[in-house]
């Protein structure tokens, strides 16, 4: 809903505040990729000031829905956290690795195979920091038992979360974002994405197994360690097994139903968490404290940057150069499509991809209302019918496959790498910028010309 | 009372070039657990002890998944042990130190204790010679024998 004086303030905000707001907001996102100081400081210190330099104001900041902190994503962030959180602590997810290690035989290859579609499979109901920091663990001490060097399975398990992590509304911070900004579901995003998300998974395994075979090999005996496990003693609560799987899948059903209950993702991942909390009989204060709040945070003060760029004309100034360059127009928006895609892919393997997709969503939007309607609407206030316009639908996707698979290009191109980095390196299996790029490169190249492949043959032919 | 008085007159000292089997044998030896790591000029260049040992056999993974403790195979931290075979002290020293002047106090010295959780701690002069170890035990021993 547009609050009261919105469209004016766009309207009036003369040169002075258009650069000095450009200026926080450059600044800001400079910090921000230098990594010398915490992205979450640097996002709320400069949120607040783009609301002292009255950029904002606190009204539009805390209460636009355009402007301002985007709650649908706050709260299906905190509520899918508290979820997840709760069923972490069951070790159904470490049960789950020991058992497929175990249907696997032992054999280090189809255990790599196993792992990286568990972990697919996982990122795209987790976020994937969650899911690396569940399965590397698992990963290390299976490797470590069997006497087997961890790298190529932690490598292909961050390859392979943030391309599992990419096939729905709840896989991956960027799809959060455009979700909520282009009005997409749950079931949009598993059509649309997941489809594309299978093919890159068949190429990932293919692919892993030519780099990595000849480096799998282990004896009878360390096999026969991996069968001797009873992954039973990881389940120390089973009836907190049962409660959790159960709450976690009616919320995904939830989601796939969105069309008949009528209900938001957020909500619906509120009244799972809610659930969760009352059954498990666990202390909200300690399931509280599991939650990423540095990352909620994050997100809130990057809205109201964003916010602060786009009220000013910052966005609305790219969203031109954009149509500039690839010339979308009412019928064809192909070129802008690809150009989306690639862009994005190479940008979020140099940059955050959260800050991008902030960035990214609000100025498809403005693009759409100047294509569309000749700009006749107030930023974020477009209809409904626009932001899902088949013309324009391949320009969310195309973004959302770009901004998610170029995370695999490099070593800081995605939050799971980082994770997967460091653990490696504190369990002495230190895997530098340039090997994780060996890998990681070619796989992001592989994926986003499959992506170039799909969004051709699903939606332009 | 300051901290001169209180340093033990036996305290561990090794050179970085000592094994970790001998480093091992030493504390097995003595009731000390830490050692004090010297180069050839006798001065301080770090501490390791029985903690740091256990600590290269427990690996970090089982941190963040401690469920997986109980699915290692037998025999697997006698494995890890003889790992030790040929590695040095100064793998898996601590350098980054804190230490004790001879003229500090007893009371800060406790406090040190307290705040660093620390069992021993080493004392070193003005040119960063070490000059023995103190532990928790020689403290309260000093303390213990000035009120009898």
């Amino acid at each position: 809903m547009l609050i009261s004086g919105e469209v004016e303030h766009m309207a009036t905000a003369g040169p002075g505040i258009f650069w000095l707001a450009t200026l926080l907001f450059l600044l800001a996102y400079v910090v921000i990729l230098s990594e010398k100081i915490n992205k979450t400081k640097v996002a709320l210190a400069g949120a607040g000031l783009m609301i002292v330099l009255s950029v904002v104001s606190q009204q539009e900041a805390f209460y636009s829905e355009h402007l301002g902190v985007d709650y649908n994503v706050i709260f299906l962030l905190i509520f899918m956290m508290i979820l997840v959180g709760i069923t972490s602590q069951s070790g159904v997810f470490e049960w789950t690795a020991v058992k497929l290690a175990k249907l696997a035989k032992g054999n280090p290859m189809t255990i790599m195979i196993y792992f990286v579609i568990f972990t697919a499979v996982a990122s795209a109901f987790l976020d994937n920091v969650t899911t690396v920091l569940l399965v590397a663990p698992v990963t290390l001490f299976i490797c470590d038992e069997q006497e087997l060097d961890p790298t190529p399975f932690l490598i292909a398990e961050a390859l392979s979360s943030n391309i599992g992590g990419t096939a729905t509304l709840i896989g991956d911070p960027p799809n959060l974002l455009i979700g909520s900004k282009a009005q997409l579901g749950f079931n949009d995003f598993l059509f649309n994405l997941g489809p594309a998300v299978v093919v890159m998974m068949i190429a990932l395994l293919i692919t892993v197994r030519i780099f990595f075979a000849k480096k799998l090999v282990s004896d009878e005996a360390k096999r026969e360690r991996i069968m001797k496990m009873d992954e039973s003693k990881l389940i120390k609560d089973r009836s907190l097994v049962i409660k959790s799987c159960t709450v976690l899948g009616l919320t995904i059903l939830g989601f796939c139903l969105h069309d008949l209950v009528h209900l938001q993702p957020a909500t619906i991942a509120m009244m799972g968490a809610a659930a969760l909390l009352l059954i498990s009989k666990l202390d909200p204060h300690d399931i509280l404290k599991e939650v990423e709040w540095p990352t909620v945070f994050f997100f809130i003060g990057l809205f109201i940057l964003v916010g602060g760029v786009v009220k000013v004309g910052l966005i609305s100034e790219l969203s031109k150069f954009v149509i500039n360059v690839t010339h979308p127009t009412e019928d064809n928006m192909f070129t802008t499509s690809i150009v989306m895609l690639w862009f994005s892919g190479v940008a979020s393997a140099i940059v955050d991809n959260i800050p991008y997709v902030a960035t990214m969503s609000p100025l498809v939007q403005d693009m759409a209302n100047t294509v569309f309607h000749e700009g006749a609407h107030a930023a974020g206030a477009l209809p409904v019918e626009t932001l899902h316009h088949d013309v324009l639908s391949p320009v969310w996707w195309a973004l959302a496959l770009g901004s998610c698979l170029g995370g695999n290009g490099t070593a800081i191109g995605a939050s799971a790498n980082v994770i997967v980095l460091g653990i490696a390196e504190r369990n002495g299996h230190k895997i530098s910028f340039m090997k994780f790029a060996a890998y990681g490169l070619p796989v992001m190249i592989g994926t986003l010309i499959i992506s170039t492949a799909y969004i051709v043959l699903r939606y332009y032919t | 009372m300051n901290v001169r008085s209180a340093i033990l007159g036996n305290s561990l000292a090794i050179n970085k070039e000592t094994s970790v089997y001998d480093l091992v044998e030493k504390i097995l030896g003595t009731n000390q657990t830490t050692a004090a790591v010297l180069d050839d000029e006798g001065t301080l260049v770090g501490i390791v002890g029985a903690h740091d040992v256990l600590r290269r056999m427990v690996p970090a993974y089982l941190d963040m998944g401690a469920k997986l403790m109980d699915l290692i195979h037998d025999g697997y931290f006698e494995e890890k042990f003889a790992q030790f075979q040929g590695m040095k002290v100064w793998s898996i020293m601590v350098t980054q130190m804190d230490s004790l002047d001879p003229d500090d106090s007893l009371i800060k010295a406790a406090a040190m204790f307290v705040e660093k959780r620390r069992k021993s701690l080493p004392v070193i002069d003005k040119d960063g010679k070490f000059l023995g170890m103190v532990t928790r035990r020689s403290i309260l021993s000093k303390v213990f024998s000035s009120i009898q």
